[in-house]
């Protein structure tokens, strides 16, 4: 492709001459690096240019918008769609899409694995809860335990919600 | 948390005198009616015909189940205990006393009916004429408490409205986003997506929008923000190294824009919670950071390619080769173990990279917008070989 046929392109693209002219005058970031870093590196914000499928350079957006609305209703979130690989490598559409478990792997995708994962479910309490009611002679599932549940291949994992609060988990084999 | 709609249709009984000899909707129906009505913004229908047999239906209670005390072993078996059982039943039906009334109106066919077979099938198509006439009514009577509940969701939905309007509040800047772009349509039309993302209701959470005292950079944040998200604006807004802008002069940015009652389709986006800002976007005559979609970046991919190629063909001795940039995918595919200030300036500086590859392309080879004589001298030449 030549020069010319770019530049058709571009204009097509970009909302003909008017637009392309923008471009050609200011570029497409007129954001200093300075306001750019301090929105970008906020760990509750991200920036419209991390999307995948587009770019949006002039947004900035909350990472998690049920933290904005509030829990008014139980939300069921699936904690095992990720486990066929560590959450490290997951993008944040695919980490906005899975709704996953743990806020964590939003907030702190570094650390997050799926042992952590499970042991923050555990810390919640919620496994411990229930198993007395389901069987006399069950122990109550551990973090170990509940990860390897979480990491395998047939689980899948539901967790309900309430005002951020896991208030019941269900698993589904296939 | 109670269910305005519900409120409001229980109280419509009390509040109106001719809603006396209405029978209001079971709670159970009515819980279903309001969710369907809120969730979907539209009018709930029809009721179901009485004689419609619902799949699915409520299982019968445990107590009611009749099981034999050991499971029948075979099919045989099965079939035998359920002919038994409905040898039963009829039976039963059988030895239970007959008293037919038969009305003095009834209207017999002429001639007299030869027997006493059509004699009953007179009557009976008289009694089930009956019954359609009352299963009729109470259907109409449904239909009509349905009627009710949708326009009291439309009255509800234009009172929020009203609300939302009131002169001089703290959300006035979010109400002015309304106005300007449908007004009472368009938050009828956006409240079942609001109601949908967990907002119940919608009018009272865009009242939590605040329009002012929200600054980022030194300059107002507008259109309205939710208090959530400007706790996190004004914690970015102390992080901004102050000293390097007021070093240089840098005019940080023009508009930033928040609140925008507009959804991602059917979905319910973050400039409607007022939980994203936009910046620099409304700026007409320099709009510089563009929401970049599949076309965009195609063109832009193609001019970088361009670039690319011709700056390895004729290599500057005095500048270092950079590296093949492009728009597509993800910026951060390649450095993923960045921690969060460095990934923040890797995207601002693949940012700035583009920005700076499309200027200078459009600088050989355009003049405002066009290509230049030269581009078109070059195109031609090459289309005369």
């Amino acid at each position: 492709m030549n020069a010319f046929q770019i530049i058709e392109k571009l204009a097509k693209a970009f909302g003909g001459q008017a637009g392309l002219r923008n471009v050609q005058k200011g570029g497409i970031i007129s954001i200093p690096l300075e306001v750019f870093e301090a929105l970008a590196s906020d760990g509750d914000l991200q920036s419209g240019t991390q999307y995948d499928t587009s770019k949006d350079i002039m947004h900035f957006e909350v990472r998690r918008a049920a933290d904005i609305i509030g829990g008014e209703r139980v939300s069921i979130a699936r904690a095992s769609v990720c486990s066929p690989k560590p959450c490290t490598e997951i993008s944040p559409a695919e980490t906005e899409s899975q709704n996953c478990s743990a806020a964590f792997a939003a907030r702190q995708p570094s650390r997050c694995d799926h042992r952590e994962r499970a042991s923050v479910i555990a810390r919640a309490g919620v496994t411990a809860a229930p198993t007395p009611q389901l069987s006399t002679s069950a122990a109550p599932l551990d973090a170990g335990k509940l990860s390897q549940v979480i990491e395998h291949q047939a689980a899948t994992l539901l967790v309900a919600r309430s005002h951020g609060a896991i208030v019941g988990m269900l698993t589904l084999a296939r | 948390m109670s269910d305005p709609l519900i409120d409001r249709y229980r109280a419509s009984f009390p509040q109106h005198p001719a809603r006396r000899t209405h029978e209001p909707l079971d709670d159970s129906k009515l819980r279903k009616l309001s969710e369907q009505i809120q969730w979907t913004g539209k009018h709930p229908g029809t009721p179901m015909p009485s004689g419609a047999t619902v799949r699915f239906a409520t299982l019968a209670d445990p107590q009611d189940w009749v099981l034999p005390r050991q499971a029948p072993t075979s099919m045989q078996q099965q079939f035998q205990v359920l002919k038994r059982r409905e040898l039963e039943r009829l039976a039963k039906i059988a030895s239970e006393p007959v008293s037919l009334q038969v009305p003095q109106s009834a209207a017999l066919p002429s001639p007299a009916p030869s027997s006493m077979q059509q004699q009953l099938e007179v009557l009976g198509r008289q009694e089930r004429a009956r019954w359609d006439k009352i299963v009729d009514e109470l259907w109409r009577a449904e239909q009509t408490e349905y009627d009710i509940l949708w326009q009291l969701y439309e009255r509800m939905v234009t009172e929020e409205y009203v609300q939302l309007a009131t002169p001089n509040a703290s959300w006035s800047a979010a109400y002015k986003e309304f106005e300007e772009r449908g007004g009472l349509d368009l938050y009828r039309s956006l409240r079942p997506i609001y109601y949908r993302a967990g907002v119940r209701q919608p009018h009272k959470f865009i009242m939590q929008m605040v329009s002012s005292n929200v600054r980022l950079g030194g300059v107002e944040v507008r259109q309205g923000v939710h208090p959530k998200f400007a706790k996190i604006l004004e914690r970015v807004d102390r992080s901004i190294n102050r000293s390097v802008i007021a070093q240089f002069g840098i005019q940080p940015v023009r508009y930033i824009g928040c609140f925008r009652p507009s959804p991602l389709g059917d979905r319910i986006s973050n400039h409607m919670i007022g939980a994203a800002i936009d910046i620099d976007a409304t700026i007409k005559s320099a709009d510089r950071n563009p929401h970049l979609k599949r076309p965009q970046l195609e063109a832009l991919d193609e001019m970088l390619a361009f670039r690319f190629k011709e700056a390895s063909q004729n290599p500057n001795p005095l500048v270092a080769p950079g590296p093949k940039l492009t728009a597509s995918g993800s910026w951060l595919a390649g450095v993923p173990n960045l921690d969060a200030i460095d990934r923040a300036r890797a995207l601002h500086a693949q940012t700035v990279a583009i920005s700076k590859e499309a200027k200078a392309f459009l600088d050989e080879f355009s003049i405002n917008g066009s290509p230049s004589r030269r581009v078109r001298a070059r195109a031609l030449v090459r289309g005369a070989r």
